[in-house]
């Protein structure tokens, strides 16, 4: 018996040391994290400054108010049940959840949520404290997508060598057949067709499944060099999609990048422009010599032009080149296109606008020399 | 048409008491003093270097195949031919390791590295570190452009 006692020691000391109502509420009020209480009815009776932070709505805002007003609709339910579960005495683990804010964005946040007792202990509400999580979440996001590229790239230069050897081997057969085919027969055609669509194939791979970063020396280069060259490969189809094309090279410095980068960089970029651009459509290319706040280096600015095509669609397109926020695009190649911009130090910023008649890109990629 | 003849003859030479090889092809050309420069190509796909040694072949070379990097190597001492073609990729020697070793002994070689795959830019990498740079021909390339490729190279 005398040992229970001793026990209670403690907390009679802290009973009468309760700090006054003014110290809790000033702690309340400096918290970090957003502290409110509601009742169970999910009306809320408490929202402390850092509340205001993190969601946007004052105390007179919020207070006397539903706080579904923060729950997006589809956490509606699971917020009711809460308070239903806590009213039958319940305990509630954290949990990590989206909330509302008053702007229309979502904040990302970790919850914990304690019942709020009465004198005779039944319970009356809740005490919720919630911690902004939106950043470590971008984070754990960011990491995921890096590792997923990653792991894609390596993949694709798995495929690319264990394709590139027997592409080269059956290359070698087909043109020895040819070789050893009188020129007047029927073979003879056939497989100068075979060797020149093995040609085709052996440049997709170079171009879609080829992609590495390089570990070399760098090359001084004229950026406008590599443009051109990228460029000069898809005139046939841009000529064959009636797309217009108008190019500006003014870049006046040699730059320091692997040439093979950039080439791929470059071509999925044109690649995709032309995917996405119908027959009336223009594509503007400029190079030139550019100077941010901190840095100088050259800038290539491509401008899609294109009548009929929503914005919304080239948002979609062109979102994993400026790694933008839920862009469903499936091109690996900008995906991996930006991994190898980010190495380099360069930005890349995606502009879009529109009209009535006619939607506009502005694709904008800042290398620095350094 | 294609001429069908065995590429290399093995002799054994009583004076240095070691395998000679000939190239039959070689051979002629020198009795008829056509220019046929002599190349050892070297992969570990026994077709692609098959079909690459076939192809050099009637096309004005004098080629010889190795399908490993120490065979090549002693092909290339007991040859000395003009030019090495070499994956780079192999098991046991790989490609940068013969291309050294064969610069170190016969310096005078033209050495070409033909490789398929993005993991070469490694080995690469560490061979520049070290001071040893060559020039890669990435696979696939279409055999006019690298008979092209070698001609150019002899011209410089």
């Amino acid at each position: 018996m005398g040992r229970k006692k001793e026990q209670n020691v403690p907390i009679a000391i802290f009973a009468r040391a309760a700090p006054p109502e003014s110290l809790l509420a000033a702690i309340v009020e400096s918290s970090e994290d957003a502290i409110s209480s509601t009742d169970l009815a999910g009306i809320v009776t408490s929202w402390n400054e850092a509340a205001h932070r993190i969601f946007g709505y004052t105390a007179e805002e919020m207070v006397g108010q539903s706080l579904l007003r923060i729950v997006p609709r589809e956490g509606r339910a699971k917020m009711e049940g809460i308070l239903w579960r806590l009213g039958a005495g319940e305990q509630i683990e954290r949990f990590e959840t989206t909330r509302l804010r008053k702007d229309g964005q979502t904040v990302e946040v970790s919850v914990t949520i304690s019942p709020v007792k009465d004198a005779s202990g039944r319970v009356v509400g809740a005490a919720k404290i919630a911690h902004d999580i939106t950043e470590r979440k971008k984070m754990e996001r960011q990491l995921i997508r890096s590792e997923k590229l990653a792991a894609t790239g390596r993949m694709a230069a798995t495929v690319a060598h264990e394709i590139n050897n027997p592409l080269e081997s059956v290359l070698n057969f087909v043109y020895l057949a040819r070789r050893t085919t009188p020129s007047h027969e029927k073979a003879h055609g056939y497989l100068l067709s075979a060797e020149s669509e093995l040609d085709r194939v052996s440049q997709i791979i170079r171009r879609v499944l080829g992609y590495y970063s390089e570990t070399g020396r760098r090359d001084e280069v004229f950026l406008h060099e590599i443009l051109a060259e990228a460029l000069a490969v898809y005139q046939a189809q841009l000529h064959a999609g009636g797309i217009s094309v108008d190019c500006r090279y003014e870049d006046r410095r040699r730059i320091a990048v692997h040439w093979n980068e950039f080439a791929q960089i470059f071509s999925t970029i044109l690649a995709d422009s032309i995917q996405i651009l119908p027959r009336g459509g223009s594509l503007n290319l400029a190079v030139e010599d550019s100077r941010t706040a901190e840095q100088e280096g050259i800038q290539v600015v491509v401008r899609l032009r294109a009548p009929g095509v929503g914005r919304e669609a080239f948002d979609r397109a062109f979102a994993p080149l400026a790694a933008i926020q839920g862009g469903i695009s499936s091109s690996i190649g900008l995906s991996l296109a930006r991994e190898l911009l980010e190495k380099r130090g360069a930005q890349v910023i995606l502009n879009t606008a529109a009209t009535s008649e006619v939607s506009d890109a502005h694709i904008c990629v800042f290398v620095p020399f350094a | 048409m294609l001429e069908i003849e065995p590429a290399i003859v093995q002799a054994w030479d009583k004076g240095s008491e070691k395998f000679v090889a000939f190239h039959m092809r070689k051979a002629r050309a020198r009795a008829t003093g056509e220019d046929c420069p002599s190349i050892l190509v070297v992969d570990d796909e026994e077709r692609l270097a098959d079909t690459m040694t076939e192809i050099l072949n009637i096309s004005g070379f004098c080629a010889f195949t190795a399908y490993e990097g120490k065979t090549a190597l002693e092909i290339m001492e007991a040859l000395q031919p003009e030019y090495l073609l070499t994956d780079v990729v192999m098991p046991d020697m790989n490609g940068v390791e013969l291309a050294i070793a064969v610069r170190e002994k016969l310096p005078q070689t033209k050495i070409l590295l033909f490789s398929g795959q993005a993991s070469t830019t490694d080995l690469l990498e560490e061979a520049r570190i070290a001071g040893h740079v060559f020039e890669v021909l990435e696979k696939p390339m279409h055999p006019v452009r690298l008979i092209e490729h070698l001609k150019r190279l002899r011209q410089k």
